[in-house]
């Protein structure tokens, strides 16, 4: 008897260790940094673990919240508050598992403490669009599809989530779009807006799924009605929609699309559904095409101070810029010397100038025209050469300035600051390749690294006045947080970030985090 | 392995209680020795979580003691109990992998002192108990594969330690003055947990770097069960 009870003690010893988690044996991936209003937030797919540093107050929080397995895409809501995670879930392969199916967290990082919402969305998307309202999220499949596991695959599937609502048979909708042999190739949400004449006349958001040939329209307040296709090659021209800007207030929307020779507006009208047909629209499109000619290579929308729109549409096959007046389609060509393809307006929300730019000719130039007096017909439209004496690559507005930075190289090694008011550029010098640039929240500030050089470098934009801050190690990534702070993130797989509290900051002044993924590691289950 | 050890136990186990009595009256009436050494190692088995997480397999250790005879107490039928006070060191390390891509490594050094106690069943034979107390200095390391001086974690601390066991022991010589043995010991060691942080193998030098805040990764419990193999000279 003593002999079994001892030998059933010592088998027990060896026994009953307690099974180790599974996680730490899967293969890790980080996602992110994604930054948020306030903190910043990354996704360990192994630990299936939302970890975000609060730096809302002066000294910095780690949190980390528990999400579901397999975390495949993150993205930011609209107000920069949450995150937004879709996880592939898991089969059951083995006993003791439990099956979990592919759902969209809603992360609430200011009150980390309460539970995710989550949505399960059917299928593994990899991609999400969100509202600018925050009120709705589309998930679908990127260009490249779903992935390789599972074995049919729809990539015209999407589901419809309203985020304002918990979790439901009816929320998500899941929705099969109406194919003609394309797969979605993008997904933009309009503005909230409201169909003029409709019975219904709260304020709603459209999905636009662009594939090749085909714009399909869906309200996404009512995801389970029937969405309309608008076929784009009736001309029998192969068109790729590119682009598309809103204008809510007349719930119009300009597409801009390669191998198309105008700009197609779309103008959302009341069409009262037939009765008993559940699955009906109260709106129709319609349909027209302002006289861009020649295949427009970039359009920007803008209201002038009379609150009249126009469209600015840009056409380097014709040398031309088209100026068109929404209300009455009437259209003013300008002539441009250079094949103009990049059209950025100063400033964005009431702008009076548009920069004009040939980024795929890499001329040496930019032009600035003139948004004031575009109704006076009599009055020419000016447009003012700027020689920048490199090639323009790209141009970036600088935000809340009359400034923008003018990248003359793909290496972004070479860089000048082009003052829009005056027409008068400075020079950048740099010492290697811009690898990661932010603007300060105040835009008072550029900060940008060098993946190679352990420094974050600052431009004062009031005055020029360059200044760096050498880091303890070289960074991967500046992030420029809302209440000023700036984050250098150092590309660790553990986390390692240098915390500035503002532009200009001090190295006495900075702090460095080191290990913030791994924290409560040990406390993981 | 194991199978064999739990034979060995339980054959002398059951071979105590089966002595005749007048042999344990002579053994209990010798001069037991003053001095003994124990060198042997050791096997535990984590119960803790943490300890799994960084480790699945044992921890290894190898261990020393020391012990001085307090004296011998006379028991009823017989058996005669050796008590004696002990000091123990002990070094162990356990490896392990993470994430597929990461190597840790756990080192211990345990001290720890306590009561030892024996009965001696036959001559030579008999069973012991262990009761110690002390602290263990714990050290983890979690570094990429092949590239241990990279580590991303390398921190150690303190715990506080308890631990007990029983066994038993085998002298095939046994003199009056001499005894040369070996035994066995199962038994339950309690740590408390050491907070770890996430600081670096390669950190910089902290009057020349920013001020570093190192993340708690939380802590380290290497609670757990144990198996001791041991050699000893008793003088």
């Amino acid at each position: 008897m003593r002999l079994v009870l001892f030998t059933t003690v010592v088998s027990l010893v060896a026994a009953c260790s307690p099974e180790r988690p599974e996680a730490f044996d899967r293969a890790r991936t980080v996602l992110g940094p994604v930054p948020l209003k306030n903190r910043i937030a990354w996704v360990d797919t192994a630990l299936d673990r939302v970890v975000a540093l609060d730096l809302t107050t002066d000294s910095p929080r780690v949190v980390a919240v528990p999400i579901g397995r397999n975390a495949v895409y993150a993205t930011p809501s609209a107000d920069r508050d949450h995150l937004l995670v879709i996880t592939r879930g898991e089969e059951a392969l083995a006993r003791g598992r439990q099956d979990e199916p592919p759902r969209l967290f809603d992360v609430d990082l200011t009150n980390p403490d309460n539970d995710p919402v989550a949505y399960e969305v059917g299928s593994p998307f990899d991609r999400i669009a969100v509202s600018n309202d925050g009120r709705v999220a589309v998930a679908y499949f990127s260009a490249k599809g779903p992935d390789d596991a599972g074995f049919f695959r729809n990539p015209n599937e999407m589901a419809f989530i309203d985020l304002q609502s918990q979790p439901s048979d009816a929320n998500p909708i899941l929705k099969t779009l109406r194919a003609f042999g394309s797969t979605p190739t993008g997904v933009v949400l309009s503005p909230p807006m409201s169909v003029p004449g409709a019975d219904d006349p709260s304020e709603r958001t459209f999905a636009f799924v662009f594939s090749h040939n085909v714009v399909t329209v869906v309200d996404c307040q009512h995801a389970d009605r029937a969405e309309v296709s608008l076929r784009l090659d009736a001309t029998g021209v192969s068109v790729d929609p590119q682009e598309i800007v809103f204008a809510p207030a007349s719930s119009t929307a300009y597409l801009r699309s390669n191998g198309a020779r105008d700009v197609l507006q779309i103008i959302l009208d009341s069409d009262p559904p037939v009765p008993g047909d559940a699955h009906a629209n109260d709106y129709r499109p319609l349909l027209a095409e302002l006289g861009a000619g020649g295949g427009p290579a970039d359009i920007a929308v803008f209201d002038d101070p009379t609150h009249k729109r126009w469209v600015v549409a840009a056409t380097p096959t014709t040398s031309e810029v088209v100026v068109i007046d929404t209300e009455t389609a009437q259209f003013r060509r300008v002539a441009t010397p250079d094949p103009i393809d990049r059209i950025t307006l100063f400033p964005p929300d009431e702008p009076t100038v548009a920069v004009l730019s040939s980024l795929g000719t890499g001329l040496p130039r930019v032009q600035l025209m003139s948004l004031e007096h575009l109704a006076d017909t009599l009055q020419s439209i000016r447009l003012q050469a700027i020689d920048l004496g490199k090639p323009v690559r790209d141009v970036v507005p600088v935000p809340g300035r009359d400034l923008a930075m003018v990248v003359h190289d793909d290496n972004r090694t070479v860089l000048s600051l082009l003052d829009v008011t005056f027409g008068s550029v400075a020079p950048l010098d740099g010492v290697g390749r811009l690898d990661s640039y932010a603007f300060t929240a105040s835009g008072d500030y550029l900060v940008g690294t060098t993946a190679s050089v352990p420094r974050l470098g600052f431009l004062d934009l009031s005055n020029l006045h360059p200044s760096d801050l050498r880091l303890d190690t070289p960074p991967v990534r500046v992030l420029a947080l809302g209440n000023g702070k700036l984050v250098a993130d150092h590309g660790d797989p553990f986390g390692r970030v240098t915390i500035l509290p503002g532009a200009g900051a001090t190295r006495d002044q900075s702090i460095v985090l080191d290990g913030f993924l791994l924290t409560d590691f040990f406390q993981e289950r | 392995m194991l199978r064999t050890i739990t034979l060995f136990i339980a054959a002398t186990s059951a071979a105590a209680y089966a002595q005749p009595a007048e042999q344990a009256e002579a053994n209990a009436r010798a001069d037991a020795p003053s001095w003994r050494f124990d060198m042997g190692s050791s096997t535990r088995w984590f119960r803790d979580p943490s300890a799994i997480i960084a480790t699945n397999d044992q921890l290894a250790s190898f261990v020393m003691s020391a012990e001085h005879g307090l004296g011998t107490v006379e028991l009823p039928r017989g058996f005669a109990l050796e008590l004696g006070v002990d000091a123990m060191w002990a070094n162990g390390s356990a490896a392990g992998s993470m994430f597929q891509t990461l190597e840790t490594s756990i080192g211990t050094n345990d001290l720890l002192g306590g009561v030892h106690a024996s009965v001696r069943a036959l001559r030579i034979l008999a069973v012991t108990a262990r009761a110690q107390a002390g602290a263990s200095h714990v050290d983890l390391s979690i570094a990429p594969s092949g590239q241990p001086q990279m580590a991303s974690v390398d921190d150690g601390g303190w715990a506080r330690t308890l631990a007990g066991s029983v066994g038993a022991e085998i002298e095939p010589i046994a003199m009056p003055q001499v005894r040369l043995g070996f035994g066995m010991e199962l038994g339950y060691l309690a740590t408390s947990g050491v907070e770890m942080h996430a600081s670096p193998t390669n950190a910089p030098d902290p009057d020349r770097s920013i001020e570093t805040a190192y993340q708690s990764i939380g802590h380290l419990d290497l609670d757990g069960w144990t198996l001791r193999i041991s050699a000893h000279l008793s003088f």
